[in-house]
């Protein structure tokens, strides 16, 4: 008689041979029924033979890594699956990207996309990129400027502060010893008057004075050896407050030939002043005189027209620390620069302080204070808030997600909303919690959830997309309302 | 097979579950040895008693050694209380016993919850955390291992249970180690001590039971759990009411799909093996009252609680009539709830089925009366429908992570239900809402039919046995292997 | 002695269980009472240790199976306090 436990043996085993045919055919193509793709799947070789631990795979991180990869320009409302917007009923929102009714049918990027919509050649249309180390020197925004500048035109890279803690992406820079860089987050200024960036600069003269403010003249050098694809139309000098005018000398550092000497008015605000240097330098140095206490700002590398993304970071910073900028005078500056869209992307830096629903209440409450005093320093700008990513906590050599991450995105979502902002979920877009894993094996971000430029580009894009994706039903819509005018 | 020996190693971050690739490996070389050696009872539980203890060790790493040091001092307590004839060093033993046992779970289980009520910084609590892993499984094998104890104590067991192996084996067993059935000690080791000819039978009832457990807990729950009801009991507020109200729906039947089917998966590895588990659930949203609902459902752990726990309970406060027993049962059931987990929301939903039954109790003449004048077949209905509620209302404490989150669920789906979604909401979350209709439509499904399945099942020829097993781990490969739905909150 | 025992006994039932109807026999289980089960078990124990005067631990209650058992348990405890 047959032992019916082999018959069990026998089962397993054929089992095991039928997993083992079907998994050589894989990988299967993907179906397509109604419009709605399928995809079906065996169990790949892999997953029988291969029992080394694996992170596990994050499917959304894993179908962004695939679309970059091959290349392919992937439908933008496919990928979101988005539906028309019903106007004047409820609208069905994909989670990553949050576009706010405002009131009165307008949504929170309106203003921002009117002004992309009514665009011509004698303007210039900025994006002010606010961040923590994420962005600094100019990471992540770089791709993001590419994006727009490629569908809208412009060049140049936008702001660019005289000193910083790390290096430039853009750039090779150089600077003299005398700098005094104060920002808002961790080097306060005397007074509040910092530029749009957060950040203010001052000169250190031979004269030791009481911060910064010597009578006698202090020269700085700051040199710029731009990265080969980096094109620009003019340079302008972005600064404060200055009680007497300061000349600045440019010099080609490829010929080390001086080619203009520019002087400055003193003002009691600010101002923005193209110098007289030609467009497209590779390397340049510049040697700023100073005969007062001199508030600088940066240099500005503009092109003639089109889009441009000035990159606004401070490392360690969360955002809450702009409130210490003197909301007219941070207005009249966004307003002087043409600046339409105000991007805040922070959040890594409060992790470590939230503990409890308290906390993240706390934080909803700040946030709301800040977006509410970008939206009255300038109320024709639209406010972009971007959550907190990813990020794994490393304790004991063991690795951690933080708890709290998906309760500070929604904190910031909720004020987000709350102040009329449209706001864009990193977190889930990238994978939803431990994620950053996936993206660290790829190597295209660190686990502390800092970005390296492969995947900087794939989050720029995936930005770029979602607020693309948003224009595109603004235009649907104003055609729609020409239309319905037209017929009346 | 890379990486093969490797993986035979403890590793904290991917601990061994059941449905692997890895387990069907090890399962099948354990099978491999168990088919030639099981008619050696000898043989067999030493066998079996080195691949549970193996299996342990891969899902919890050291905690092995508690699992070890709580069986032994059982096995000898258990000695002790038997031969020794006062019945207060027997009590002494007795309680020595519960603080061993139960200590270790109060340590490892409840120790951070004390702290919270006790105000300690959560700061400190966190690092605290990190150094106390938990032993998974350890309120099953604690309870297992105390049903002996009690039992010899009242000498339900009329013999301590002598071979060393066998009560080790009894307390490790793999299949129900870690979530239950809590098998009883009178129920399994007379079973670990008897040789067993396994039929074709129980080989086909027991890969059927597999089969359909892994449908239920991976096919349904899971699918509902990662595309529906884990993202509004994260962030309710996000949500509207009537969404709030499926997702109550969806934790009930997505709950019982989960444990009933790990429950049949663990029964029919036992059945493999020629054991027999009871099982934990009988169609539990049949029930007409919440008295009626425990024994349909956890019917194990609700038999641990009746008998070591309430029964002892009523018996104390029986001077007290109907105020004593429904003291025991609210003390019972806030035991119970506890029991679950270290959280306040198990504790209030423990508390809440404790009062509907204490409510039951006292009204039952009055039911009964009502019961005789109205047509039957209505009152049973009601009833049905009167107790699904109930159990729909009461999931939102189970499930939420926290007290706030719960009353937050409960202030949405009063002051925010909006009908006007629902259509749109069908809409997006269609496939959602068709997995939740099946899972109670499978429900309430005649046992019958379920039976009837098994038979035409276990008449099949081995091969077919095994395609229909392909076809069944390829259906749940689809659930595991395709992303979540994306997330649509219909804004309000 | 155990008529007795049997009789009083069935009066207790009839009035716990409200039933009049009913007659309790030595192989008579909870199974056999609708109205019996662990929510009213503790109620009839109480009443037979009050109306016989009587107090069961609880490993005695344990060990009971049947009615049969609770007569035989109420009986030898009787005869017990009659003796001292």
């Amino acid at each position: 008689m047959k032992n019916p436990l082999v018959k069990v043996l026998a089962i397993l085993f054929f089992l095991e041979i039928l997993l083992f045919a079907t998994s050589l055919l894989m990988p299967l193509p993907e179906l397509n029924l109604n419009g709605n793709k399928f995809f079906f799947r065996f169990i790949s070789s892999d997953e029988l033979f291969d029992f080394r631990f694996k992170v596990k795979e994050n499917a959304t991180a894993e179908k962004l890594f695939t679309n970059y990869s091959l290349n392919q320009p992937f439908d933008f409302t496919a990928f979101f699956k988005r539906k028309p917007l019903c106007f004047g009923e409820k609208k069905i929102s994909e989670t990553y990207f949050l576009n706010p009714d405002i009131g009165n049918g307008v949504l929170a990027l309106d203003k921002f996309f009117n002004a992309l919509y009514t665009l011509n050649d004698t303007t210039t249309l900025r994006i002010a990129h606010y961040g923590d180390s994420q962005l600094e020197g100019d990471r992540l925004t770089c791709c993001l400027r590419t994006c727009f500048q490629h569908e809208f035109g412009g060049s140049g890279i936008g702001y660019v502060p005289f000193t910083d803690i790390t290096s430039h992406t853009q750039l090779n820079r150089n600077y003299s010893a005398n700098w005094i860089r104060y920002n808002v987050f961790n080097s306060p200024f005397r007074n509040n008057f910092y530029g749009a960036s957060g950040i203010v600069f001052n000169i250190l003269g031979s004269t030791f004075g009481h911060q910064g403010m010597t009578a006698v003249p202090a020269t700085a050098t700051v040199s710029f050896d731009f990265n080969p694809g980096v094109v620009y139309d003019h340079i302008s000098i972005f600064y404060g407050k200055t009680a007497r005018p300061f000349r600045i000398i440019s010099n080609d550092d490829s010929l080390s030939k001086k080619i203009a000497e520019d002087t400055f008015p003193a003002t009691d605000s600010f101002f923005i002043k193209r110098l007289r240097v030609p467009s497209n330098l590779k390397k340049l140095k510049f040697e700023l005189l100073t005969s007062s206490s001199t508030d600088l700002f940066g240099f500005l590398i503009d092109g003639k027209k089109g889009i441009q993304v000035d990159n606004y970071s401070i490392r360690g910073h969360s955002g809450d620390r702009l409130l210490n900028i003197n909301t007219e005078y941070l207005g009249k500056q966004l307003k002087s620069l043409n600046t339409r869209l105000v991007i805040l992307q922070f959040g890594a830096n409060v992790v470590p302080y939230i503990y409890s629903d308290a906390d993240c209440k706390m934080l909803e409450a700040l946030f709301y204070k800040l977006f509410m005093k970008f939206k009255e320093a300038n109320p024709d700008i639209s406010i972009l808030v971007i959550g907190a990513g990813d990020m794994i906590n490393i304790k004991n050599g063991q690795e951690t997600s933080y708890p709290m991450l998906p309760k500070i995105r929604d904190a910031q979502k909720n004020a987000a909303r709350k102040a009329g902002c449209a706001f864009w979920d990193l977190f889930d877009a990238m994978g939803g919690k431990n994620s950053i894993s996936s993206w660290a094996a790829k190597g295209y971000a660190s686990k502390n959830g800092h970005f390296y430029p492969p995947g900087q580009l794939i989050v720029a894009n995936e930005l770029y997309s979602a607020i693309m994706a948003e224009y595109h039903m603004y235009l649907f819509k104003q055609r729609e309302n020409n239309l319905a005018s037209k017929t009346k | 097979m890379t990486g093969f020996f490797e993986s035979l190693t403890y590793n904290n971050l991917n601990p061994l579950k059941f449905h692997s690739v890895l387990f069907f490996v090890l399962f099948t070389l354990f099978y491999l040895f168990y088919a030639f050696v099981y008619k050696n009872i000898r043989l067999r539980n030493v066998l079996l008693l080195l691949f549970s203890l193996y299996f342990y060790y891969k899902v919890s790493g050291l905690f092995v050694f508690i699992l070890i040091l709580t069986a032994t001092v059982d096995y000898f307590v258990g000695f002790w209380i038997y031969y020794l004839e006062s019945l207060w060093k027997k009590r002494f033993l007795l309680i020595l016993s519960l603080t061993v046992n139960l200590g270790y779970l109060f340590y490892y289980k409840y120790a951070t919850f004390l702290m919270h009520i006790f105000g300690v910084k959560e700061i400190f609590a966190d690092t605290f955390i990190d150094k106390i892993l938990f032993p998974i499984g350890m309120s099953f094998f604690v309870f297992k291992s105390l049903t002996y104890i009690f039992d010899i104590y009242r000498k339900t067991i009329d013999i301590p249970e002598y071979n060393y192996i066998n009560y080790l084996l009894y307390v490790s067993f793999f299949p129900n180690i870690l979530a239950g059935p809590i098998s009883k000690a009178r129920d399994l080791l007379p079973q670990l001590k008897a040789k067993h000819d396994i039929t074709e039978d129980e080989i086909g009832r027991g890969i059927f039971l597999i089969m359909s457990g892994a449908i239920k807990k991976f096919f349904i729950a899971d699918f509902l759990a990662i595309n529906f009801i884990d993202r509004i009991f994260d962030s309710p507020s996000l949500f509207g009411g009537f969404e709030n109200l499926m997702a109550a729906f969806g934790a009930l039947i997505q709950i019982y799909c989960d444990f009933s089917g790990y429950t049949d998966i663990v029964i029919g590895l036992a059945c493999l093996m020629g054991f027999t588990i009871k099982p934990n659930f009988n169609k539990p949203f049949l029930s007409q009252n919440i008295t009626e609902f425990w024994r349909r459902w956890h019917m194990t752990l609700s038999s641990w609680m009746s008998d070591y726990l309430f029964y002892p309970l009523s018996y104390f406060f029986r001077r007290l009539k109907m105020i004593g027993v429904i003291l025991a049962v609210l003390i019972t059931f806030f035991i119970s709830g506890l029991w679950h987990g270290a959280n306040w929301t198990f504790v209030l939903w423990g508390c809440s089925h404790g009062f509907a039954i204490a409510f039951e109790t006292w009204t039952k003449n009055l039911r009964y009366k009502i019961f005789g004048k109205i047509n039957q077949r209505f009152y049973k209905i009601s009833s049905i429908i009167i107790t699904l509620n109930f159990l729909v209302f009461t999931i939102i404490l189970f499930r939420a992570s926290d007290i706030n989150k719960a009353f937050e669920m409960y202030k949405i789906i009063f002051t925010r239900f909006d009908v006007s979604i629902i259509s749109n909401w069908i809409h997006v979350y269609f496939y959602p809402l068709l997995v939740l209709l099946l899972g109670y439509i499978l429900h309430f499904l005649p046992q019958k039919l379920n039976d009837n399945l098994t038979l035409k099942f276990i008449s099949l020829p081995w091969i077919l046995k095994s395609v229909i097993f392909f076809i069944v781990i390829v259906i749940i490969y689809q659930t595991f292997s395709s992303e979540a739905l994306p997330f649509v909150y219909l804004e309000f | 002695m155990s008529e007795e025992v049997k009789t009083k006994l069935n009066s207790i039932f009839k009035n716990v269980f409200k039933d009049h109807s009913l007659e309790v026999t030595e192989e008579m289980t909870s199974n056999d009472v609708e109205r019996w089960d662990s929510l009213s078990h503790f109620t009839l124990i109480a009443t037979v240790e009050n109306e016989f005067k009587i107090k069961f631990h609880l490993n005695e209650l344990i060990a009971m199976k049947n009615v049969g058992d609770l007569i035989h348990g109420i009986s030898s405890k009787q005869l017990s306090v009659s003796n001292s």
